[in-house]
């Protein structure tokens, strides 16, 4: 693993490196202590963006050779999409132990890393159905790019190619074999694979010593079950041939126990796998769902808040102009109220009346909030048939109407007269013109002007700008 | 795995009448052949699907044909699209009964294709269905088919204990069944209690299970159907070279197995029984120190259950694919449905807009008139 650092060819702290390096150094014979020296530089650094993708790759890679699958693809279980290419290629590699084949998105047609991890799936895809033709170009040409690539990420492919080219007996294995070796000196994982060739092949001697090589206790007490089934099915293999029937025993013992770890793994990881795709594609179509949802929900409460403001304007435009036709007809009528009426009051009283009426009206003592028909027939020293009478002929409206409408009129020549009017509240206006509510004001303003002392005040202030 | 389909082949349904005349015949003919040619049967239930004027109830007893047959005629990606359709319909409809039949199917079909926990979560619904008050007590064969696929399913997960409690359960209820089919059931429900039994070691209680399940080719084995009655033999004669193998005697057990791959020589090859046939005559040979042929059995064993993975990896992968097909068939339905709607509602929206805008347009110079003439009267 000392290859590990050309992945991510930046300069990075020093006891970082040395970190990272010893995770990588660790990742196949104790992938255990990879999480552990991740975990720490994860709790103790502070990592950017390409050292936590570094991060995330070895923790995928550490959990799959532990055989925890299920934690490993809960990590690659984002869309591919939204995975960097050196996660990709391990998930398709993990998904392909799984013998779980996935569509390819089409933005990894251009990762160079990603065509020959292709390139390689696809010679051994090829190799197993026996249908290459060329087998040692196709070899070659497979060296030839793993010198220049990164071993890293294209380790899970080689060494399954690696392992399908050692069983098959082709002139060209052992040249590919010895050079994808040289490649990875020091992974073990690819020394039992040559050893296995060796002894497919009868070079027993040869395999001896190699076995020998291995590091025994290490693989013994490995955490990498795939790694471990693999030494014992080399050994396996090596005593079937040597006629050793105890040793023969044990470790075919040893692997079946692990072949059931393995099994039951993979088989728990394809359910796993298949509930999160299926997951997956539930939360899409919630979340279109949602969005579609709130959209239309945007469309309908703005939608309906426009309609709410254009129908309010609409109502008071409808108002004001009921009011302005009002206030119109009101003027008209005043207008044309100037025709005499039959007199039934001797003529000479009548005018007296009318007179002191007149001195009435032009007084402020409309405002009085007692004055009542009995006061005012008093105070104009008649009586208040006649002046009821005097009233409803020549106002053409009763006492109190004719009283109202002087409040009216005296409470309209203030607000014209003096601006200060203008801002004050009605109820302060019903009082000042001698109302005792402020709803009998607005009400008697409305039916004298046709318009409400607001929209008076209002019509007024727009005639003065 | 293909041991289940006789099982559940047997869970068809039971239907209220159809109102279309023409419908309702196509549907009763189809569900009359669904033992007898399940090919056809699903073709005219799947014309009548294909009818846009179905009711529910018709919709869902051809969804629930469609489902039965696609399952036995071994088509598990049908089953999934077709079961999960009439298990939605059946769900609004409130029918629990067709509900749990198929939940059983599905659950069946995920166990076929090594998803174990899929299968579980149907069988588990389908059990909490089985106590609801709905249910009558005397839907024996029904419930007893839940337990017995729960007790498979628990025995795939090397869950032998477990599992032999369904099987019980599954025994006890065809016991009280008077379904004639019962007796097939219980058969294989025996059998299976047998391995559970073989798996924890129980060798005595193993054998009795065993001759429990085999069938008395004497007396009794025309009430069976002769395929069914070769496979259940073979499989209760494996059991026991299984209980041999244990008691180390590989000889007699590897006369047994011989002696079955004998008999079915000339049988259309399943998984189920020659893998394990393959697998326990490596072990008895290793147990016979013979390496070679150890060697030459395991290889075998090893080829074919490969084949058979691959198999199984196959079709999970098609269904993956098809829930890819089917999301994004479903992410079109929601975009056409929403992109109607919310098309609509704008120009819903635009028009009472544009139109109240003209009106108050409208309203305002007429307002502005009146003002004018009002402020020259004031």
């Amino acid at each position: 693993m000392f290859f590990f650092l050309s992945i991510f060819g930046k300069s990075i702290d020093p006891e970082k490196k040395q970190l990272f390096q010893k995770a990588g150094y660790d990742l196949v014979l104790t992938p255990e202590k990879t999480l552990e020296t991740l975990d720490y530089l994860e709790k103790n650094f502070v990592l950017d963006t390409d050292e936590k993708e570094k991060l995330d790759y070895l923790k995928i890679k550490s959990l799959f050779f532990q055989n925890n699958l299920n934690d490993a693809l809960k990590k690659i279980a984002n869309n591919d999409e939204n995975i960097s290419p050196n996660i990709l290629i391990l998930k398709r590699s993990i998904l392909n132990y799984l013998s779980i084949k996935t569509p390819f998105a089409k933005k990894d047609e251009t990762n160079n890393d990603i065509i020959f991890s292709e390139q390689i799936k696809d010679l051994t895809n090829k190799i197993n159905q026996n249908k290459i033709k060329n087998i040692s170009a196709s070899l070659s040409d497979v060296l030839k790019k793993a010198t220049t690539s990164n071993l890293i990420l294209a380790r899970e492919n080689l060494l399954s190619l690696f392992k399908t080219v050692g069983s098959k007996d082709f002139q060209s294995s052992e040249y590919f074999l010895k050079e994808i070796q040289k490649l990875y000196n020091n992974d073990v994982e690819f020394q039992i694979f040559y050893a296995q060739f060796l002894i497919e092949n009868n070079h027993l001697a040869e395999a001896k010593t190699l076995i020998d090589l291995l590091p025994k206790d290490s693989l013994e007490q490995t955490t990498n079950i795939n790694l471990k089934y693999e030494y014992y099915d080399l050994l396996v293999l090596y005593y079937s041939k040597t006629g050793s029937y105890s040793d023969y025993k044990e470790y075919i013992d040893k692997n079946e126990s692990i072949l059931k770890q393995l099994d039951q793994a993979k088989f728990s990881a394809k359910n796993k796998w298949f509930n999160i795709i299926e997951n997956n594609y539930k939360e899409e179509e919630k979340s279109l769902l949602e969005n579609r949802k709130n959209i239309l929900l945007y469309i309908i409460v703005v939608g309906s808040i426009i309609i709410i403001l254009i129908l309010i304007r609409f109502l008071q435009i409808s108002t004001q102009i009921k009011e302005y036709r009002n206030f119109i007809r009101k003027i008209n009528v005043l207008k044309e109220r100037k025709t005499s009426q039959p007199q039934s009051i001797p003529e000479k009283t009548e005018n007296l009346l009318l007179e002191k009426l007149q001195n009435f009206e032009k007084s402020e003592d409309c405002i009085d909030p007692n004055i009542s028909l009995q006061n005012l027939a008093k105070k104009l020293e008649t009586n208040t048939k006649y002046l009821s009478e005097a009233i409803n002929t020549h106002k053409q409206k009763n006492f109190n109407a004719y009283i109202n409408e002087l409040r009216i009129n005296y409470i309209i020549n203030k607000l014209k007269e003096k601006p200060i009017y203008r801002s004050y509240k009605i109820k302060y206006l019903a009082e000042e013109s001698g109302f005792s509510t402020h709803s009998a004001f607005a009400a008697v303003f409305k039916s004298v002007t046709g318009m409400s002392p607001a929209s008076y005040i209002q019509l007024l202030k727009e005639k003065e700008e | 795995m293909k041991r289940f389909i006789l099982i559940t082949m047997l869970l068809f349904g039971f239907f209220g009448i159809a109102n279309e005349p023409a419908i309702a015949g196509i549907l009763d003919k189809a569900q009359k052949l669904m033992l007898q040619n399940p090919a056809e049967a699903f073709r005219l239930a799947k014309t009548a699907y294909d009818n846009k004027d179905l009711n529910h109830g018709q919709k869902l007893q051809s969804l629930f044909i469609m489902t039965n047959t696609s399952n036995m005629l071994q088509k598990p990606l049908e089953v999934i699209k077709y079961g999960n359709k009439a298990l939605e319909i059946a769900d609004d409809n409130g029918d629990a009964i067709t509900k749990i039949k198929i939940l059983g199917i599905l659950g069946n079909t995920y166990q076929s294709l090594q998803l174990n926990e899929k299968t579980r979560v149907y069988l588990d619904q389908a059990e909490v269905l089985l106590s609801s008050p709905k249910i009558s007590d005397s839907l024996y064969m029904i419930k007893g088919n839940i337990f017995y696929l729960k007790g498979m399913n628990y025995f795939y997960s090397l869950d032998s204990g477990i599992a032999l409690s369904y099987f019980n359960k599954a025994i006890n209820q065809y016991l009280q069944s008077k379904n004639p089919l019962a007796e097939i059931n219980i058969k294989l429900a025996y059998l299976n209690k047998g391995f559970a039994l073989i798996q924890q070691k129980q060798t005595k209680l193993a054998i009795e299970n065993l001759n429990l399940a085999s069938i008395n080719t004497m007396e009794s084995a025309n009430h069976y159907p002769p395929q069914f009655v070769e496979l259940q033999q073979a499989f209760t004669e494996l059991g026991k070279a299984k209980i041999l193998a244990l008691e180390n005697r590989p000889e007699l057990s590897n006369n047994i197995l011989f002696q079955i791959l004998k008999q079915r020589k000339n049988q259309a090859p399943r998984d189920d029984i020659e893998n394990e046939i393959y697998d326990l005559l490596s072990r008895n040979f290793l147990q016979l120190k013979d390496i070679e042929k150890h060697d030459y059995y395991e290889s075998i064993y090893k080829k074919r259950v490969a084949e058979s993975n691959s198999e199984s990896a196959k079709l999970v992968n098609q269904l993956i694919l098809q829930e890819g097909v089917d999301s994004t068939s479903e992410k079109l339905s929601i975009n056409k449905k929403y992109g109607f709607l919310i098309g609509l509602s704008a120009a819903f929206f635009s028009i009472i807009i544009i139109f109240m805008l003209f009106k108050t347009v409208k309203k305002e110079q007429i307002r502005r008139t009146l003002r004018k003439e009002a402020t020259k009267n004031i």
